[in-house]
């Protein structure tokens, strides 16, 4: 006997997956990381916020220690544990809470914090934070204010702001309030001498912190511009309407609908007009002497990396120089400088991909060039330095970027290759469709028969299709109507003659009468004999006739058990069955 | 002299008297293309007109005669001569192409006034006499297939589950060709009794009223589409796009009716 090997069933075979896939996760699971954050990058002196050590798939084994600059007081609030689950993944979340308190002007650096999680050193990031002077106290429960990013250090409030045309600067208001406000409405101050920042959305959030003891709510809006006239300029005042809580009126009388719809349910409230201070720019503007020849109007902090896509490449070939230019500052509108007739190669410019976002209350711009390059001979192949200029404000002084001269080796390749037919700025109008010069009408119709295409109904074809089939029918039907009515006519001779040649027997003659009436009947309303009854003889002939045929069927069924017929019940028989064979007829 | 001779001396001269005749009309066609791809268009215009006016009415010897026309300059003329093509050769491209080149230099953009009414949706795809083929086709099989099932009931005493599965096919047949044939009927009476019409002069005055007496409504120039709604003693009483009504001339619009005469 031969023993057949063990097959596992497919629910064995799933489960031992499954098992698998258990036993898997824990190498799946995240890796520990952790980071410091803070709500907000700013504070003033008295203020307090919340500074967040978030350490994922992993606890340190000690709480960290974290080290509080002269400017501030750190106070310990707690841990918070949490786990979170994503596609079958749980991944634990440990978050320890500090409340920065702002005793001093200045700016600095919280963390990085170091420790050690499952046997790992893990180290995070700096959280950067600038302390301002603390506001007049003006009491109340809102704070309006206004100003300009960046400012330099120890700018009094009323001083006018340095800025240099052309610079990037963010316009940062903040409604700052302590009790709850509903509907807010902000009306933006008209930005005289200053441009909005091309590609750059305002940007709004909303963050709380303790001032004195109390939860402050505060909203802040940044607006992207550009400084574009020289000399001393002034924002005006920002203004917010809102509405706050209203203390509730003695009211002179109860009244349940007040009550419901206007007391109880829906809060009083009290609208006010409130607004910031204005902001005095004095913008400069930039400075002749040591100006590049490079110069294109670029203003910012930047910093430019070059990449060439390959050093190797056969002629009509193509590489691609990649100059990205990031920093502070609008870069929009920005290309490479053109390179010109160069010998030994071509070269074509992409669109410029420019982005600019707004963060911690600078306006970052970032720019990827790309620029074609095709040689057209063979050899080794130096493409010569790119200059990029650009007047960074904070150095107050020009810079010239010199990208390096590149070396090619260029093989040879096929015959025709260099021959391109297009680029991205010699492109054809219209995206390959063929352009309309002109319009004409179309040649005429020459080689066809000309035949009278006039629509007649009385055309032949059509008849035809019609006529015959029609006939065919139309004969069929005439056919059967023929056929039936030759069947009914040798039925009513029929019904005839046994009437006239009935037999001598008694039984035998009351038989043949009930046949012939039953026949007659039946031809008079069209169904066979055998289907006649009282109850269609009423229903299908018209009175008297009905009432009659029905009282001699009643009359034939009682003769039938009595055995014979007289002469007058056949003379009635006779009577009923002429009429009704001529209903029939 | 013999029968046969005698017979022979006959057919010798009809041949003759039909050789001795006009040319016929398709002959007079091909002269008329020839013509035109020699540039002479004026000649090409004659031809065809005399084709016409031998009772062909062709969708393709009128898109031709448009043709002839338009390189004379004469947009009117031509854009009635392709509106009766249409009605034709209702899906022919060139004809609508170069209808649409033509409405582009108009003076009055006026939305197209078609020929028919819309209640089907293949009225403006087929011709008349397609649809009327194509409905007494449909009628024709129906009544056929009726009575072929009547005769197999007939014949081998009733193939009942045949007939059953047939007849529905049959009534089908039936509705799709009757439809046919009322939209021939629509479009048939449409085009009798309220055609398109276009302006074949350069520039006609609509009035209120037959005869110069009638105020001057509005004017129209070469190429005006429209929709003649009454044709009264040498006038036609057209409706534009907006509703608006007035009578012409008859000498100043031509009607969308290819056995019609074509206008000088």
């Amino acid at each position: 006997m031969i023993a057949r090997p063990a097959i596992p069933r497919p629910a064995g075979w799933l489960a031992a997956c499954l098992l698998a896939m258990l036993l898997a996760l824990p190498g799946l699971a995240v890796a520990a990381q952790a980071h410091l954050e803070m709500d907000r990058g700013e504070l003033r002196v008295g203020e307090t916020a919340s500074l967040r050590l978030v350490c994922v798939g992993g606890a340190p084994e000690r709480l960290p220690s974290l080290q509080a600059p002269e400017q501030v007081r750190l106070a310990y609030q707690g841990p918070y544990r949490e786990t979170v689950s994503v596609n079958f993944r749980t991944t634990r979340v440990l978050t320890h809470t500090w409340a920065v308190t702002a005793l001093r002007p200045g700016r600095i650096l919280l963390g990085p914090v170091e420790m050690d999680v499952k046997g790992q050193r893990l180290r995070t990031n700096a959280v950067e934070l600038r302390v301002l002077e603390p506001l007049q106290d003006e009491g109340g429960s809102t704070r309006l204010w206004a100003r300009v990013e960046p400012a330099p250090e120890g700018l009094g409030q009323d001083e006018p702001v340095p800025l240099w045309q052309g610079q990037a600067l963010v316009y940062r208001f903040g409604f700052e309030h302590s009790e709850p406000v509903y509907n807010a409405s902000w009306s933006q101050p008209e930005f005289d001498g200053l441009v909005a920042a091309p590609g750059v959305d305002q940007s709004q959030r909303e963050y709380a912190l303790q001032r004195d003891g109390a939860r402050w709510t505060v909203n802040q809006i940044d607006v992207g511009l550009v400084a574009s006239t020289p000399g001393l300029l002034e924002i005006p005042p920002s203004v917010i309407s809102a509405q706050f809580p209203a203390e509730r009126q003695q009211r002179r009388r109860r009244d349940p609908f007040e009550d419901f719809f206007g007391g109880s349910l829906m809060p009083q409230t009290r609208s006010e007009v409130l607004s910031s201070g204005p902001v005095t720019l004095s913008i400069e503007p930039l400075p002749v002497q040591g100006r590049p020849a490079a110069f294109s109007g670029l203003v910012g902090s930047f910093r430019a990396e070059p990449r060439l896509g390959a050093s190797q490449l056969r002629v009509g070939e193509s590489v691609t120089l990649t100059v990205v230019l990031q920093g502070e500052g609008s870069l929009a509108g920005f290309k490479l400088p053109p390179m010109g007739e160069q010998p030994g190669f071509r070269a074509y410019d992409d669109e410029p991909e420019i982005t600019a976002e707004l963060r911690d209350g600078r306006l970052l711009g970032r720019a990827v060039l790309r620029r074609a390059l095709v040689p057209t001979a063979e050899g080794s192949l130096v493409v010569p330095p790119l200059e990029l200029s650009w007047f960074d404000p904070q150095q107050g002084s020009y810079i010239l970027y010199e990208l390096p001269p590149l070396a090619l080796q260029v093989q040879p390749g096929e015959a025709g290759a260099s021959e391109l037919a297009s680029f991205a700025d010699e492109r054809p109008a219209g995206d390959g469709q063929v352009a309309a010069l002109g319009a004409d009408i179309l040649p005429i119709h020459a080689d066809v028969k000309v035949k009278d295409r006039r629509f007649h109904p009385g055309r032949p074809l059509p008849l035809l299709l019609l006529l015959l089939p029609g006939l065919a029918l139309g004969g069929q039907v005439a056919l059967d109507l023929r056929v039936r009515g030759g069947r009914r006519s040798r039925r009513l001779r029929a019904v005839r003659r046994r009437l006239e040649s009935l037999p001598a027997d008694r039984s035998e003659r009351l038989a043949e009468l009930d046949s012939a009436f039953r026949e007659a009947a039946g031809l008079a309303l069209g169904i066979p004999a055998a289907g006649v009854d009282p109850a269609r003889l009423r229903a299908g002939l018209p009175e008297p006739l009905a009432a009659q045929a029905a009282a001699l069927y009643a009359r034939l069924e009682g003769a039938r058990f009595g055995g014979s017929a007289d002469a007058e019940l056949e003379q009635v028989v006779r009577e009923l069955v002429r009429r009704l064979l001529g209903r029939a007829r | 002299m013999s029968r046969a001779r005698l017979l022979l001396l006959l057919l010798a001269t009809l041949v003759s008297l039909g050789a001795g005749g006009e040319a016929s009309p398709e002959a007079r066609f091909h002269e008329g293309s020839a013509a035109y791809r020699e540039g002479d268009y004026a000649a090409a215009e004659q031809a065809w007109r005399e084709v016409l006016d031998a009772g062909v009415a062709n969708g393709h010897l009128l898109y031709d005669l448009g043709n002839a026309l338009y390189r004379q300059g004469r947009v009117g003329p031509a854009v009635l001569a392709w509106r009766r093509a249409r009605v034709l050769l209702p899906r022919d491209p060139d004809v609508a192409a170069n209808l649409e080149l033509a409405r582009a230099e108009l003076r009055e953009q006026l939305a197209p006034v078609d020929h028919v009414p819309a209640i089907f949706f293949w009225q403006r795809s087929l011709a008349l006499s397609e649809s009327a083929l194509l409905g007494a086709l449909f009628a024709g099989l129906a009544l056929g297939l009726l009575a072929w099932l009547r005769w197999r009931r007939r014949s081998q005493g009733g193939a009942a589950a045949e007939a059953s599965s047939l007849r529905p096919l049959a009534v089908l047949l039936g509705v799709l060709g009757a439809l046919l044939l009322l939209s021939t009927a629509l479009t048939a009476r449409a085009l009798q009794g309220s055609p398109g019409a276009v302006l074949v002069v350069d520039e006609a005055a609509g009035r209120s009223a037959v005869g110069a007496d009638g105020v001057e409504l509005f004017v129209l120039h070469e190429g005006a589409e429209l929709r003649a709604v009454e044709i009264d003693a040498g006038h036609v009483l057209v409706a534009l796009p907006d509703g608006r009504r007035g009578w012409l001339t008859q000498a100043a619009v031509g009607l969308v009716r290819p056995g019609d005469s074509f206008p000088e």
